[in-house]
């Protein structure tokens, strides 16, 4: 998801595991994914299952996935996986990871089988598991930067293209003060990008399910590509915020909060977050809010049901992108570049520097 | 003072809950209001009063409630199902039906939208005793709880006894309008399995009467609801769904595929999301029993005759299985 494989692969390979990465998500990822997955699983689903087929084909033998207790769907994706690639007759593990409080049993049964293996001793594996955590963390925060500085670039792509050597940098990063000095020298090849600090973008909040929110594939780079568009986009999700927030700790009380009005149910998935959001957004002066989703995702079409009330009443405009296999470039950058001609208009308007509306 | 009248629209939960709700409220003095079989007219409006991606029998739910404003009813009786004494929970587009409505229309009557997440008859007292108290204050409700469970107890029986829902309904006090079905046209000789949910499977509408379809052409049909509970929660998955209706579909699948039938017809709704995973199930199911199974998808699109089609196939395909020619390939 995103960024993130480098961390657990970390994680792994000091466990004792051999462990095989496979290729970012690709459109041969998705196209594997899609032969056999259901037709309408969302696209979350059609990528891991792509990329469990990849894995397999380059030798791995046990997969780790995590479940859930619903109602989103994801939460039951580990089991389907696992029923599919037994039928496929692939002879693998599938490791599945329950929430501890809910299903204790089977969180046990796969810690166990997790640990069985391992190599390292009992007292290193809280070292191991906090130095993945600060290493999620680092990968973030060079994340962020770039998300703040993109919007400025003078060169177009050059933020992308030293970004993409500070994730190298902060791979090869693996002691606690590694990952520190990786994340400075991250941050301050970043900071030297040359910007251009006069402009006045536009703001858009980008909020949604939390896979296609993160993975480019699935979302065809929207951030980027906005960004790229000179917009300022602040992403609601980040994996190590999020997972500080929702497995460590309660801390989403605010958006929670906010969604209340509008839905007061837990619907599963981010359903309720994305009012949430939506309203916190409209409330901090955000120009716009785009809802990432995947395809017949539930807790999406619940609140993309309940968005254009939330958007009338606050007077933010939103917009839904459904994403799945059929998705293509094109149509998803018109429609950002329609949406974002929207706000500026409005922005306009509200500046009083559009002379005649309506034309 | 005039009778209250409640809107319950005949719709999702109605297929399962009805004879309660609809005793309940009449015996509190109110009057029931239920919409009438979809219609077209119900579909359309349902349409135009929903967002693009949600699924056919939500939107069909939005035509019902613009039915019964329509119809200037003094509340609408919209309950929030969240569960209903199993581990499970229903579809996330249930848990959000009142706001959904409360968003989709500009101007409501009151909703009554009681939050449904009961276990045991002490819980179902609870509710109604609150629903009661904030709705019809002048009135008993010991009275009007047990009724309305021997209502529904009434009506489980007979669908544990082989009957479908609008058969059930012509038994109750309150039944007045004409939904017989026709006798069968001959002997049943095959026997078929219709899965689906409730507002799938009974909704003639949406599904163009396969029911009555299956039987011209001399089908049994059996369906989840024709299961007891007990009997049915004995097929329980290694790991169960989430949603309440999945776990039935899904376990009756794997009951009726026990009890020898000769093939199964999975009836869904476009981009369903619980069903593309109880739809890979049941298919697993079927793959290892060997019985062929046809998924029927369903939208506002839908035409007879491709349904027609479908099933006529579907069915020869499954007498020339018996009658031993069948060399065919399970998935035709």
């Amino acid at each position: 998801m995103g960024n993130s494989p480098p961390v657990f692969k970390q994680i792994l390979s000091e466990l004792g595991y051999d462990v095989v990465v496979p290729p970012p998500p690709s459109r041969r990822t998705l196209d594997l994914g899609t032969k056999y997955a259901p037709e309408f699983a969302c696209i979350p689903f059609k990528i891991l299952l792509g990329s469990y087929l990849e894995a397999i084909d380059l030798g791995a033998d046990t997969i780790i996935s995590t479940g859930g207790v619903g109602p989103c769907r994801a939460g039951y994706y580990g089991e389907l996986h696992r029923g599919i690639l037994h039928d496929l007759g692939h002879d693998v593990d599938l490791i599945i990871i329950e929430p501890p409080l809910k299903r204790p049993a089977d969180f046990l049964r796969a810690m166990y089988l997790l640990f069985r293996e391992r190599k390292a001793p009992l007292w290193k594996l809280p070292d191991i598991f906090w130095r993945a955590w600060l290493k999620l963390n680092a990968i973030d925060c060079v994340e962020k930067a770039s998300h703040d500085i993109r919007t400025f670039e003078i060169d177009k792509g050059e933020t992308t293209t030293v970004f993409r050597q500070c994730m190298e940098i902060l791979d090869a990063a693996q002691s606690k003060i590694e990952i520190k000095e990786a994340t400075d020298a991250s941050l301050e090849l970043l900071s030297a990008i040359p910007q251009d600090r006069s402009r006045d973008p536009i703001k858009i909040g980008l909020i949604g399910e939390i896979y296609v929110v993160l993975e480019p594939l699935a979302n065809h780079n929207v951030q980027v590509k906005l960004e790229e568009m000179g917009v300022l986009v602040h992403r609601s999700i980040y994996l190590a915020e999020w997972t500080q927030n929702n497995a460590l700790t309660n801390r989403e009380y605010d958006v929670k909060k906010a969604a209340e009005p509008f839905l007061s149910e837990l619907v599963g998935g981010h359903g309720r977050n994305s009012i949430g959001e939506t309203v916190l957004y409209a409330q901090k002066g955000f120009d716009g809010v785009i809802q990432l989703a995947p395809f017949a995702c539930i807790p999406e079409i619940v609140a993309k049901s309940i968005l254009p009330y939330v958007s009338r009443k606050l007077n933010i405009p939103v917009m839904t992108l459904f994403l799945d296999e059929q998705t293509g470039e094109g149509g998803i950058r018109t429609r950002l570049e329609a949406f974002v001609d929207l706000l500026v208009q409005r922005k306009k308007k509200k500046e009083g520097q559009l002379a005649c509306v309506g034309i | 003072m005039s009778k209250q009248r409640i809107g319950i629209p005949r719709s999702l939960f109605f297929y399962s809950y009805m004879p309660f709700w609809q005793t309940f409220w009449s015996e509190l003095g109110c009057e029931a209001v239920v919409s009438p079989l979809t219609n077209k007219n119900m579909l359309d409006q349902g349409i135009s009063h929903s967002v693009t991606d949600l699924c056919v029998p939500v939107k069909i739910f939005h035509g019902h409630i613009s039915y019964l404003i329509s119809q200037k009813v003094d509340a609408l009786f919209i309950p929030r199902m969240v569960g209903v004494g199993t581990n499970d929970t229903f579809c996330p587009k249930f848990l959000a039906l009142p706001e959904m409505i409360r968003c989709s229309f500009s101007s409501l009557p009151p909703i009554i939208a009681p939050r449904i997440d009961v276990r045991g008859p002490l819980g179902w007292f609870k509710l109604c005793s609150d629903l009661q108290r904030e709705w019809v204050p002048e009135r008993n409700v010991w009275g009007a709880f047990t009724k309305a469970r021997a209502a529904q107890a009434h009506y489980e029986a007979q669908l544990t006894g082989g009957k479908l829902p609008h058969e059930a309904w012509p038994t109750f006090r309150w039944f007045h309008s004409v939904e017989q079905s026709k006798p069968l046209a001959r002997t049943p000789e095959l026997r078929i399995a219709m899965l689906g949910y409730p507002y799938s499977v009974y909704d003639q509408f949406t599904n163009g009467d396969v029911l009555q379809k299956l039987r011209n052409l001399g089908v049994q049909v059996l369906t989840a609801e024709m299961i007891p509970l007990g009997k049915r929660s004995r097929h329980r998955l290694r790991k169960d769904l989430f949603w309440h209706y999945s776990n039935m579909v899904v376990q009756a699948g794997i009951f009726w595929l026990n009890q020898g039938v000769a093939g199964l017809i999975h009836v869904t709704n476009f981009a369903c999301g619980p069903d593309a995973m109880a739809g890979k199930l049941l298919e697993l199911a079927c793959k290892q029993q060997g019985k062929p199974l046809l998924t029927l998808t369903l939208d506002e699109q839908t035409g007879q005759v491709g349904i027609n089609t479908r099933i006529e196939a579907f069915v020869d395909m499954l007498q020339r299985r018996i009658l031993g020619a069948h060399n065919l390939p399970l998935h035709g």
